[in-house]
Parts: structure tokens; C-alpha cells; sequence
């Protein structure tokens, strides 16, 4: 088997493969034709910090203006996010196994959760294959009637 | 609220909600890498465990005919001692039951349970967990490749914290012949990656991958098992699960590859469940907030909420636009805030591309050339988006509305195979 078990295009026509390709490139240049400016900008900013300047598409620190309230909430997350980090760090950053684990679950309660009788949860529980009848369409658990054939 | 205080109002939550949203999210994706993942050994090869208690894989089968035999010879592979398989066919009409029968003939972990009538995913799950033997069970789905460390990562992270009854896994793309599933392998990255691991930090996860998942029963059965009255049945079993005082994690090093719809129908089909589902699930769950020890929800609760009024916002926002001639900026007296971007959506364009290539970053010691999948991230900001918040306009709705789901399968999208 291969692993990754990846499914790549060499299950596609060509056509398609250079369509998508070609779609996607086309993307990419009417994302940078949106973010022309702001390419601009940087380069205003680059040139102006070795003394060249030329006239930018919008004033300096207009983005920087709007922008600023965002940061902001920004820093309020990152904070919110620092404190539970701090607090659970305990939690977070151990790797080592715990010394103790719940106790696991008692199979009568499951079956008692599910209303079926001991038969039908023995029966599942040992059988390499059964048929499941009579579960309530409705809670989607067992009832009086649920009944389990073994198929094996 | 006058109109230009609504306007402005408006405005600052289509630009902000995602603006701030890739800035944290990026924040908790690389807090989880600094505290937690950096120490970890490779995915494929993880430490021996001091135990190896026995697991239980479930996986549920509604006509899998095509899948199950690759699904099986990849649980075939799984690197843990001691573990058993259960199928459940959950009234397939196709042959997936004669398939299993087969198969367990030649895995003799493979034990299969068929449901006489089809009764949904959850009710399948439910009996799965009747007839699987041990505490710990591993979920996958039907058309799921497990990774063969995965079980031992989960294992090992039961071990670590006591207090955690579920823990989600790392689900990977495999299907990547067309755009719409090579723009899904950066997406799973770039959402749904960073949103997991940011909420790791905080310790509430909205859901659990369906695809690969695991549980104490122990914790199932505090939560109720799965629901049938939910047409998400992961984000359902993850939230009241969390609700009754269980921690749930995410262990990026359980990997599993996964099909995904490569049809823009399929895909609008599947967020559209996916938004409808987490809606419902989020508005039921609503009254336990206010109790301990649901308030721990209250973040993911906010965050969807906000999620939601944003989506509507933007709704307006193209209405507007289309209304306003296209000057939308113009209309809300917010320049350079368009539906063709000005300073605000450059920013936002930007800002999902620096939040693609972080969270590429964070996984590309799980999928060798994911940075790769950078090139085809471009349709998120151009298009992508558009579906996913039309899926939260639709969805929501359909969740307000939804009397009671009949708990019936339907085969999805699985992309080009051939």
C-alpha cells in the first residue's frame, strides 16, 4: 500500500491539470493587482528608510491608524491566550504519563444506558459478527424488542 | 444606532472579525508549538509506552463497498499490540456487508455488527461501542486511512492527563487532483489546524475530527453516548462532553488521511451540514452555559456567535454593495473598504496568506511538501470565503428551524479517484 496513500493527478487529463494550474496563476495575479498598493507601500517604506522617497498611495500611517484599534483586540487575546497558557501550563507542556487513570467504565451501566438485556450485550460483545434488530428508531438505542442473531 | 453608526458599526466587524481572528489564531497555533509540540518526538515514531492497554477501533460503514478493503489494509498496518476492530454496516444497501465479511476472514481483529435498518451514524456508533470490548475506543470513518502510530499517540495521550475523555486527531487531505481539493489541504491546515491548537492553549476544543477521534467510554457515558438527534454527531458528542466536565485535546500526531468532495456541489453540501449541525449544536447547548461546568464553553460559544453575525454582515455588506453600484466604500463612508479590496481587504487578503503559510509551517513535519499547497491557498481569500459564510447565512437558519433529525445516512462527495 502506498503511504501517504495520497490521490495526486495522475488520475486526470492533462487539460485539466494545466487548466487549474493556469486558473490558479491567473489567481495569484488578480491577488496581487488587489494588493498592488500595499506592495507599493512597502517599497515606500524601504526607500524612505535609505532616504528616497517618492509620493505613496495613501498617506504614511494611514493603514498603521486604521489598523491600530484591531491590534489592539489583538493584544487582548494574546493576553487571554497568555493566561491560560500560564495556568494550564502545567498541563500543556507535561509529556510524562499520569500516575493514575479514571476507572474504566462498567460494562452493566453501558448496557443499562443502551436498555439492553444482558443477553443482547454478551451476545455483541462476543460474537465476531451479529445483526442488530429492533433498535428505537427514535432514541436510537435498544428496547424491549432489540434483539441481536449472531452471524458467524 | 443611527444608520452611519450601523454602517461603521457593520464595517468594523466584516474587516475585524477575521483580521483579529488570523492574528490569534496564529498566536495560539505557535504557543501550542512552543509549549507542547516542539518537545514531541516525529509523528512516526513515537516513544514506547510502559502499557499498552487494549483499543477498540470503530468504524462505522454506510455504503463503503468501494472504501473498506483500502480502509482495512490500512488498520491492518496500525503499530499498537493489542487492539480490535469493529465495523458496523449500518444498513448499507450496496454490499459493504458482504465486503466486511469478507475481510474478517482475512483480519481476525475485524469483528463486524449490522444494523438490520439504516438508523444513522450515531446509532451505528452507539452499537459499535456496545460491542467493542475495551475502554478506550478509536473512531474513524469508513473511508478513513489510519496512520499506523496514530493509536499509540492517543494512547499515550490518555496517559498523560486523566482529566482528558476525548481527544481529536489530525485528519490530512488525500485526495488533491482538482483546485477545490488542493485548496482544502491548505484550508484544513490554515483553519482548522490553527483553530485546534489554539484552543488546546485555552482548553476547549468546538469539535472533534468524526474522521479520527478518540474516547474513554467513561466519558461517553457521562455525556449520553452519541445523539441521533444531530446531523453533526462530532461537534454534538464533543460539546456535551466538555459540558459534563471532560477535557477534550488535540493530538496533531494522530494522523489519518481523509476523502474529501472535489465538486463545488459536494463541498457546499458538506460545510453546508457542517454549519447547519454546528449551529444546532451550539443554540442547544446554550442553557448549560450558565452551568458549571459548561461555562468553560462560553469562548467557543462567543467565538461561533460572532461567526455567525459576521457572516450576516457580510451579507449585507455584498447586498449593499451590489445595491451602492459597487461602492460599497463610498455608501458606508469608510473608504477603501470594498468588496474589491482596498486598504482593508488587501489587509485581510494578506493577513490569510501569512496565516496559510504559518500554519503550513507548523505542519509540515506531518506532510512532507505542504508548503507546496501554499500556491492554491489564493482561492481562500479570492472565493473560498464566500461559500463558507453563505454556508453560515443557510445554515443557521436551517438549525433555528430543524424540528428533529431522522437519523439516516448519505453517501458524500468523495472526490476523483480514477
Amino acid at each position: 500500500m502506498k503511504w501517504p496513500p495520497l490521490i495526486d493527478t495522475v488520475h486526470l487529463p492533462w487539460w485539466v491539470v494545466v487548466r487549474d494550474t493556469i486558473a490558479t496563476l491567473l489567481a495569484w495575479c488578480l491577488l496581487l493587482y488587489f494588493i498592488h498598493d500595499m506592495v507599493v507601500m512597502s517599497v515606500y517604506w524601504l526607500l524612505r528608510a535609505v532616504g528616497i522617497g517618492f509620493t505613496p498611495p495613501w498617506a504614511p500611517g494611514e493603514m498603521w491608524r486604521d489598523a491600530e484599534p484591531f491590534l489592539k483586540v489583538v493584544g487582548l487575546l494574546t493576553l487571554w491566550l497568555t493566561i491560560f497558557a500560564t495556568a494550564r501550563w502545567r498541563l500543556l507542556t507535561n509529556l510524562q504519563r499520569a500516575t493514575r487513570q479514571p476507572r474504566p467504565l462498567d460494562p452493566q451501566r453501558q448496557a443499562e444506558a443502551f436498555h439492553v438485556s444482558a443477553e443482547v450485550f454478551e451476545t455483541l460483545q462476543d460474537a465476531s459478527s451479529t445483526t442488530v434488530h429492533g433498535v428505537d428508531p427514535e432514541t436510537g438505542r435498544g428496547s424491549p424488542d432489540t434483539r441481536v442473531a449472531m452471524d458467524d | 444606532m443611527n444608520a452611519s453608526t450601523f454602517e461603521l458599526a457593520l464595517a468594523v466587524l466584516c474587516f475585524g472579525y477575521p483580521y483579529v481572528m488570523a492574528w490569534y489564531w496564529i498566536v495560539g497555533g505557535v504557543m501550542f508549538q512552543w509549549l507542547r509540540e516542539r518537545h514531541e518526538p516525529p509523528f512516526d515514531q513515537p516513544p514506547a509506552l510502559a502499557e499498552y492497554p487494549p483499543v477498540s477501533i470503530l468504524v462505522p460503514c454506510y455504503n463503503e463497498s468501494r472504501q473498506v478493503d483500502e480502509t482495512m489494509m490500512a488498520l491492518d498496518r496500525v503499530a499498537y499490540p493489542d487492539f480490535e476492530i469493529v465495523a458496523i454496516d449500518d444498513g448499507s444497501s450496496d454490499d459493504t456487508v458482504q465486503r466486511l465479511e469478507q475481510l474478517a476472514t482475512r483480519y481476525p481483529r475485524l469483528r463486524v455488527v449490522r444494523m438490520a435498518r439504516n438508523g444513522g451514524k450515531s446509532t451505528a456508533m452507539n452499537f459499535g461501542a456496545l460491542a467493542a470490548r475495551h475502554e478506550i475506543i478509536a473512531c474513524i470513518d469508513g473511508d478513513t486511512l489510519m496512520d499506523p502510530h496514530a493509536l499509540t499517540w492517543f494512547v499515550r495521550r490518555f496517559q498523560n492527563d486523566p482529566l482528558i475523555g476525548g481527544l481529536t486527531g489530525n485528519p490530512r487531505i488525500r485526495n488533491r487532483t482538482t483546485v477545490i481539493g488542493r485548496l482544502q489541504v491548505g484550508e484544513f491546515s490554515s483553519i482548522i489546524g490553527l483553530i485546534k491548537r489554539a484552543q488546546n492553549v485555552y482548553g476547549s476544543l468546538f469539535t472533534a475530527s468524526g474522521a479520527i477521534c478518540a474516547y474513554r467510554k467513561r466519558a461517553l457515558q457521562d455525556a449520553g453516548w452519541w445523539s441521533p438527534h444531530t446531523i453533526t454527531d462530532d461537534v454534538d458528542i464533543s460539546w456535551r462532553l466538555q459540558m459534563v466536565g471532560w477535557r477534550m485535546a488535540f493530538e496533531p500526531k494522530a494522523l489519518a488521511w481523509i476523502l474529501t468532495p472535489e465538486t463545488l456541489r459536494g463541498l457546499w453540501r458538506q460545510r453546508l451540514r457542517w454549519s447547519e449541525g454546528g449551529s444546532g449544536v451550539a443554540l442547544r447547548a446554550f442553557t448549560t452555559l450558565f452551568r458549571s461546568p459548561g461555562y468553560r464553553m462560553w469562548p467557543i460559544w462567543l467565538n461561533w456567535l460572532v461567526s455567525i453575525v459576521w457572516s450576516y454582515a457580510m451579507l449585507v455588506m455584498l447586498l449593499a454593495w451590489a445595491v451602492g453600484g459597487l461602492q460599497i466604500g463610498h455608501l458606508l463612508r469608510l473608504e477603501g473598504f470594498g468588496f474589491f479590496p482596498g486598504q482593508a481587504g488587501m489587509l485581510l487578503a494578506v493577513h490569510y496568506l501569512l496565516q496559510a503559510l504559518a500554519a503550513s509551517a507548523l505542519d509540515r513535519k506531518y506532510e512532507h511538501g505542504i508548503m507546496r499547497t501554499i500556491f492554491w491557498v489564493v482561492w481562500y481569500p479570492l472565493m473560498f470565503w464566500v461559500l463558507q459564510a453563505a454556508t453560515a447565512v443557510i445554515g443557521f437558519p436551517l438549525a433555528l428551524l430543524r424540528r428533529k433529525t431522522s437519523g439516516v445516512w448519505t453517501s458524500p462527495d468523495r472526490g476523483f479517484r480514477e
